[in-house]
């Protein structure tokens, strides 16, 4: 039996799985495998775990600014008197 | 915060919930979540409607969901008035699954194979770097955008995302596959890597 070696297509997909879920056993095996030999691959993993970890720390752009949460909360306030 | 003093619950946990205390606690993440389909301003009023609502709304909390997620819920509602009186150009699903079909050969290698980038953990806040991802960003169809930030900035798991989102966890893992690799495309081709070193971030 003749078994295609799973391709980057395929074992991308993998990388990017199994940030969201448990892999299984063969899936967890392929990907080893697969990362050992393909630089690509291997680079593709550290790049979305880069920007992962970059959407966690997110700076000032993508955070409320103080002045606009003051503002929030006083129209909270407003309408929790009112 | 002055706000603390009203309205605070205390959870069987221990934990304080109440409308005071959502604004520290899910502002950002509702901000950052708005903010992909609205520009700045509009967001920060998307969350303050969406904190108002909820107040009035509070009843309605089931406690199934967490509380994260019941606003996020609220917030989809409040911009789906937005996103549909001011609709941007965005590639819509069918192109981004080519896009990411395109990535590779008939033999499934990649096209364009990911390199080292210039950025490391160390440069993540940088202002240009946060632009070009902004914009790379406002590239991906809407729902797609949508599912990346709320796994990877509000950080709710797959199984939250289904609940939210009305799918299943197979539509969710594609959405993020795709997603995250025409993110990192876009971000490679805009200016991380070495291979274009006089390309500027956020252009």
């Amino acid at each position: 039996m003749t078994t295609a070696l799973p391709t980057c297509r395929r074992m991308s997909q993998l990388v990017s799985e199994a940030e969201d879920r448990p892999l299984g056993m063969r899936e967890r095996l392929l990907l080893v495998v697969h990362t050992l030999y393909c630089g690509s691959c291997r680079a593709f993993r550290r790049q979305i775990r880069l920007l992962r970890r970059n959407m966690r720390e997110l700076g000032e752009s993508l955070t409320l600014s103080s002045e606009s949460r003051a503002r929030i909360e006083q129209a909270l306030r407003d309408a929790e008197s009112s | 915060m002055m706000l603390r003093a009203t309205g605070v619950r205390t959870r069987s946990d221990g934990a304080r919930d109440g409308p005071s205390t959502w604004l520290d606690d899910h502002g950002d993440a509702l901000f950052a979540y708005a903010r992909v389909h609205a520009p700045h301003d509009v967001a920060e009023d998307l969350v303050q409607e969406t904190l108002l609502a909820a107040m009035k709304g509070d009843a309605t909390f089931n406690g199934r969901s967490s509380r994260r997620t019941w606003l996020i819920g609220i917030l989809r509602h409040k911009l789906a008035d937005h996103v549909r009186q001011r609709r941007r150009f965005r590639a819509d699903d069918v192109v981004l699954a080519t896009l990411v079909e395109r990535s590779f050969d008939d033999s499934g290698r990649w096209v364009r194979p990911p390199g080292p980038w210039r950025v490391g953990v160390g440069d993540l806040g940088r202002a240009d770097v946060q632009k070009a991802l902004e914009e790379c960003l406002r590239r991906l169809p809407t729902r797609t955008a949508e599912v990346f930030l709320l796994r990877e900035h509000a950080g709710l798991d797959v199984q939250r995302l289904c609940q939210v989102l009305n799918t299943t966890p197979t539509n969710v893992w594609t959405m993020l596959y795709r997603a995250r690799t025409v993110l990192r495309e876009c971000l490679e081709q805009s200016c991380l890597t070495d291979r274009r070193p006089d390309a500027p971030c956020g252009k």
